[in-house]
């Protein structure tokens, strides 16, 4: 009689497949679109692995270290291919009651009587693997999902103070969106180095993109206009729309040592610019 | 629209999702834009508090009924070290953190009701009020 294992490893090719047919009728497809026929033969040799890793474990090997690295290697694949977590951890549910079905399968054919311990074994090891790989799935899925959200962050707050010089001496810098401190600080830091690479002299701050001006923003703005003004140049606020210059008021902040404009439009006209129509 | 929301309080982005929260009741309530940004830098105030001191905390917004009129709660709760001089950080330019000292008092100004619980150790809870006019 043919030992379980040997059965499952030699069966591998038809799980994979019913696995690949069952996720597919349940509409979730396991990787986009394109490329389909590549990734799918790679999913079926992953999968293929996944069986004789189990089948392995059936027979009492020690398995862990494969185990890890094919569940690392998955999680990073479906990362790259935007497969949910959600979707990935109903595949691998998917593959735990194709295996079963087969453990039963092969113990209802078998000759030999397998008594319920035996039957009970198999399916611990079988749930252990798979609670496993679930583990370490979504520890590193989240992993990979975590760098790639610091990797956007870092490339939203490099460019959330952009300087645009319009004439000699003179910048605009429109500031849009929430300001928490970390990108106050990004802001500071980036203004002082662009201010001093254009040789400004005058900055025009427009803030009518910022949503509230709270005390950890107003004092943000103040390090800006401190700081600028140790190199030389003047900033100039405008775009503090009027409810913000109410709560502004409420809160008892001081800006009576900043100049402030209406408007850009009316800041850029009172240094003298204007549309001239030829 | 649920009469009490919370938000937890963990990372400066809470902050932001707090006063977004507290921006939408205000605008389902049917309060003004200038009482909207009223409210919403409140709760940013004290949400940060909770973050800069306290490390945790949740912000709850409640919608409030006295005599006919009604209102938003904010509610800021944290178990972090307290309060020692409640007195000192009512008053302007008051700051252990090298900010500008408006936070508490500023918040006082913006709402309508305000009352400040402190226990030394054990945490904080501040409750204000804006009624709807």
């Amino acid at each position: 009689m043919i030992a379980l294992d040997q059965h499952l490893t030699e069966h591998k090719k038809d799980i994979t497949q019913q696995w690949l047919e069952v996720c597919t009728s349940n509409g979730s497809w396991l990787y986009s679109a394109k490329d389909q026929q590549k990734l799918e033969q790679k999913l079926k040799d992953q999968h293929e692995l996944l069986v004789t890793i189990v089948a392995k474990s059936l027979r009492k090997e020690d398995v862990e270290d494969e185990l890890n690295r094919w569940s690392l290697q998955c999680a990073r694949d479906r990362a790259v291919h935007e497969v949910t977590v959600t979707q990935s951890v109903g595949q691998f549910n998917t593959f735990r009651h194709i295996m079963f079905e087969w453990i039963h399968k092969f113990s209802e054919a078998s000759s030999q009587d397998i008594s319920i311990q035996e039957f009970y074994e198999w399916s611990r090891i079988l749930n252990q693997n798979i609670d496993e790989i679930i583990e370490v799935f979504t520890e590193e899925y989240h992993q990979v999902t975590m760098i790639q959200l610091n990797a956007q962050k870092e490339m939203i707050n490099e460019l959330s103070a952009p300087i645009m010089p319009i004439t000699d001496g003179i910048g605009i810098l429109p500031l849009v969106g929430e300001i928490d401190t970390h990108r106050a600080r990004t802001i500071l830091e980036s203004v002082l180095e662009q201010c001093s690479a254009l040789k400004l002299s005058y900055l025009f701050l427009d803030i009518s993109g910022v949503p509230i001006v709270d005390t950890m923003v107003a004092y943000q703005i103040f390090k800006v206009i401190d700081s600028t003004k140790l190199l030389g140049i003047e900033t100039i606020i405008s775009g503090i729309r009027p409810e913000i210059a109410q709560t502004v008021v409420k809160l008892g902040l001081d800006f009576s040592n900043v100049k402030t404009e209406q408007s850009l439009a009316k800041a850029l006209a009172n240094k003298g610019f204007k549309i001239k129509e030829c | 629209m649920n009469d009490q929301s919370c938000v937890r309080i963990m990372t400066e982005w809470d902050i932001v999702a707090a006063r977004q929260l507290g921006r939408n009741v205000a605008k389902e309530l049917g309060f003004g834009t200038v009482d909207q940004a009223r409210i919403t830098t409140a709760i940013s105030e004290l949400a940060r508090n909770i973050y800069l001191y306290a490390g945790k905390g949740q912000i709850g917004i409640e919608q409030v009924a006295d005599r006919g009129k009604k209102g938003l709660k904010i509610i800021a709760e944290d178990q972090g070290p307290g309060i020692p001089d409640i007195r000192k950080v009512m008053e302007d330019g008051f700051s252990t953190s090298g900010g500008l000292g408006a936070g508490l008092p500023g918040v006082k100004r913006l709402m309508d009701e305000f009352s400040l619980n402190s226990v030394a150790g054990e945490g904080t809870e501040i409750q204000a009020i804006k009624w709807l006019r």
